[in-house]
């Protein structure tokens, strides 16, 4: 056979998706006698005693009892010169989790929606789920629809109207669609589902190439290195391929057809290194989102590629890994733009993991520092409020460093004096550093109103120091003075003599500027500074 | 030259076997040999996984006793090329006598035993998807307990071909790089590869029992008729039926599947006894 096709099946739990897979594998004569007849035992013993062809279906004990699917089902059928490989999905919201593993791994979508329910949370999630794994070809079933009939007729209002819902719902996704009505059980619509699978196995290229190749293992024979390498599609072995993480020019010697690898340069190369012609992302800092199988732990390690490297936090939309992963955004190249998280203790499978790289900050620079967003300027001048709303501004959260907070903890042994105040800012300066050197954005909100103390933290954190000096008259200040702090006596001193500074990026003027305003001169200038 | 998608079937299948072998210690790890057309495959898969180096892995193989006298002919010959051993219960049931205990004991429990044994915790297999309903439902890298037991319920998540093939102190692992094949691929492989499979596939005049319409047991005795016959499935002699056929190559053999009426299935009486009956036994630590 020419190709090989894989497909989901997926949608609500009981919107008929064993009914229609079974009457799929009927119709593309797939189903042997002894298979029929089991099925037919089947619908004699759990079902109403008339062939159902979900009994075609479902595997295990528990499922054939309960009429549900739990787990994803494996098939195959041959059709149109084809293998044609079917992951059944259980629409059950419980296990919503087997249903995203496989959509991981297939080429299009079969979305059922009974006509009598409409379109159901679930169908929704499945929705979501499809189109984060980059699922192109979506073919939508409205199923059932003998039972919605009227007078022997289909309802075919219904069917319209239930089209016309499905339509608008899909405006937001960018799947290439088409909305099928059928019966299942009466054979109806099957055929033009079959002909639709056929038409989407056509347009997959086979000559399409993602020149990814992942090292598994280096092996030795007569004192030359060869190596088993791993990878998705075609690979053309005319480009120029480059050895990563290291990032350095090679030469494929030769690529064999049980996938063993030479390369003419003499080098060390082992597991876990990658060699690509084109661009590939080299971070260890990696927004995400991830679809969880059970809670996550505090032991865990990714696996892409062949790259399994300890997770050292996790946040919610990201996380910093021990080591960098070799990978790409999962918009750019399914394949490589995705990972299991897997726990380290149990070593089970917690997680799968979409990588989303495209923000401009964690870019295809390897181990690019992060930027620290210095807001000086006297107390009361709305320093941490205009943080805040920087803050929201990207879709990866920076971390927010208050001095204000600070003091409460780490710097709690500081007081007001010259000498604390100079220590209170160079620690602050000292995290942010830190935390910027690890690829992490930095909101800082702190007086210092020391220029030449301002101009040696710019030195210490470099290119990526960015000052915003939030501008406002004493008298302004002490008028939204909501803290009370030019009442207090002991910090009398800070609130004088506000050195302005060479080190300054930009300076926001809230004496005239309305919040709303100074934001957008903020974002303006991110924008034109290619920051967001 | 093989077709696209047995390419691209062979390619998922040594990707997985070099997966394994790359993150875990070969001594840990065992190829189950069964000596039917499925272990040859992979008997193939391994060595070209491994090429230029022999093969480093165990195979190991569970006799009942009861096996075709042609099986162990092929077995002592493959054993010359490859790392084999065997391994007996000493229980030494009988299938006429034993009924159902017999393959419970010197399949499933003599399995079990042999990895006790070898302290073996990784084993591969030759199952396939398309054999049998909860076989359809097992992952490529099954998690087994540390008493080889599996519970469908617990499987990992798997999206090939990111397999997840690590070990933990209280689980097993089975791995099964055929599972996306069918029989006909099966075929068709060993067909363009040229591999040598046991000579009980092929059609000949052989001294059988009949034992239900269309169905007849192979009979080493005097008792019995003579038949062309074939076999689809090869387990254990008086458990395994055989078909009236003409296919005395290959290439008659994958004709003959492509206008088969039933599948392999019902010539296994271990797979066809009751419903459900794999499943159970999986949940036992049958592969």
């Amino acid at each position: 056979m020419e190709k090989l096709f894989k497909f989901i099946c997926c949608g609500n739990v009981d919107d008929g998706k064993s009914t229609l897979i079974g009457q799929l594998l009927l119709n593309s004569g797939n189903v042997k006698v002894d298979q029929m007849e089991d099925a037919k035992k089947a619908s004699q013993k759990n079902g109403s005693g008339v062939f159902e062809p979900a009994f075609l279906l479902d595997g295990l004990l528990e499922e054939r009892e309960q009429q549900i699917t739990i787990d994803v089902a494996h098939r195959f059928f041959d059709y149109d010169d084809t293998r044609f490989h079917i992951l059944d999905c259980p629409g059950h919201k419980q296990y919503t989790k087997n249903m995203a593993i496989a959509a991981a791994e297939a080429d299009a979508a079969v979305l059922v929606i009974d006509i009598s329910k409409g379109i159901q949370e679930q169908t929704l999630k499945h929705l979501d789920i499809c189109s984060y794994f980059q699922i192109e070809k979506l073919c939508i079933c409205i199923t059932k629809c003998d039972l919605s009939s009227v007078n022997g007729k289909w309802n075919d209002e219904k069917i319209l109207d239930l089209t016309e819902k499905i339509k608008s719902i899909l405006t937001k996704y960018k799947f290439d669609y088409t909305i099928i009505p059928v019966s299942s059980m009466q054979n109806i619509g099957i055929d033009k589902v079959l002909d639709k699978l056929v038409e989407y196995k056509n347009t997959i290229d086979n000559q399409e190439y993602e020149n990814i190749i992942h090292i598994q293992d280096c092996k030795f024979s007569n004192g030359k290195r060869y190596y088993w390498v791993r990878y998705n599609k075609n690979l053309d072995l005319t480009k120029n391929y480059k050895l990563y993480p290291e990032n350095i020019d090679i030469t494929i010697d030769k690529l064999s057809e049980n996938g063993v690898l030479t390369i003419k340069e003499d080098m060390d190369i082992s597991r876990g290194h990658c060699i690509a012609a084109g661009e590939v992302l080299v971070n260890d800092l990696i927004r995400h989102y991830t679809i969880w199988f059970s809670e996550p732990t505090n032991d865990m390690v990714i696996k892409h590629g062949t790259r399994t490297v300890k997770i050292l936090n996790y946040y919610e939309n990201s996380f910093k890994l021990q080591e960098p992963l070799i990978f790409n955004n999962i918009t750019d190249v399914k394949n490589n733009g995705w990972g299991i998280i897997i726990d380290n203790l149990t070593k089970k499978t917690i997680g799968c993991a979409v990588f989303l790289a495209n923000e401009n900050t964690y870019s295809s620079k390897s181990n690019k520092k992060g930027n620290v967003y210095w807001f000086t300027g006297l107390s009361g001048a709305g320093k941490t409020t205009l943080a805040k709303e920087l803050l929201n501004s990207f879709s990866l959260k920076p971390i927010l460093l208050d001095a204000d907070d600070l003091r409460q903890g780490v710097n709690s042994d500081l007081g007001y004096s010259k000498e604390d105040r100079i220590k209170n800012v160079d620690r602050i300066a000292h995290i942010a550093n830190l935390l910027a050197s690890q690829g992490f954005n930095v909101i800082v909100t702190c007086i210092s109103k020391e220029a030449s103390q301002r101009a040696r933290i710019k030195e210490l954190i470099g290119k990526t120091y960015i000052e915003i000096f939030v501008d406002r008259s004493i008298e302004n200040c002490q008028k939204y003075d909501t803290k009370g702090l030019y009442k207090s006596i002991n910090r009398d001193n800070m609130i004088n003599n506000y050195q302005e500074g060479s080190s300054v990026s930009l300076i926001i003027d809230t004496n005239n500027d309305t919040i709303e305003v100074s934001k957008q001169k903020m974002l303006n200038y991110l924008k034109s500074n290619n920051l967001i | 030259m093989l077709c696209n998608h047995l390419k691209q079937l062979q390619k998922q299948s040594i990707e997985l076997i070099r997966e394994v072998c790359a993150t875990n210690n070969y001594n840990d790890m065992v190829v189950f040999y069964s000596i039917g057309k499925d272990s040859s495959v992979l008997l193939d898969l391994f060595k070209k996984a491994f090429y230029p180096q022999s093969i480093p892995i165990k195979f190991l193989h569970i006799d009942t006793g009861w096996k075709f006298k042609e099986m162990y002919e092929f077995r002592d010959k493959i054993a010359k090329e490859i790392d084999l051993l065997v391994y007996k219960n000493p229980a030494n049931l009988n299938p006429y006598t034993d009924g159902r205990r017999y393959t419970d004991v010197m399949k499933t429990e003599a399995l079990k035993q042999a990895l006790q044994k070898y302290k073996f915790r990784i084993a591969f297999g030759g199952g396939r998807r398309d054999e049998e309903k909860s076989r359809a439902k097992e992952r490529m890298v099954s998690i087994r307990d540390e008493y080889n037991r599996w519970s469908p319920r617990s499987q990992n998540p798997e999206i090939p071909p990111l397999y997840n093939t690590f070990l933990s102190d209280k689980t097993n692992l089975r791995i099964f790089p055929l599972s996306n094949w069918t029989e006909l691929d099966i075929w068709r492989y060993i067909k363009s590869e040229n591999i040598d499979v046991v000579p009980l596939y092929f059609a000949k005049e052989r001294n059988v029992i009949k034992t239900q319409p269309g169905m007849y047991i192979m009979s080493y005795d005097k008792i019995g008729e003579t038949k062309k016959v074939r076999f689809r499935t090869l387990g254990c002699y008086p458990l395994t039926g055989a078909v009236e056929s003409d296919a005395q190559n290959v290439d008659d053999i994958i004709s003959e599947l492509e206008k088969a009426q039933y599948t392999e299935r019902i010539t296994r009486v271990i797979d066809y006894d009751t419903d459900g009956s794999m499943e159970i036994k999986k949940k036992e630590g049958y592969f």
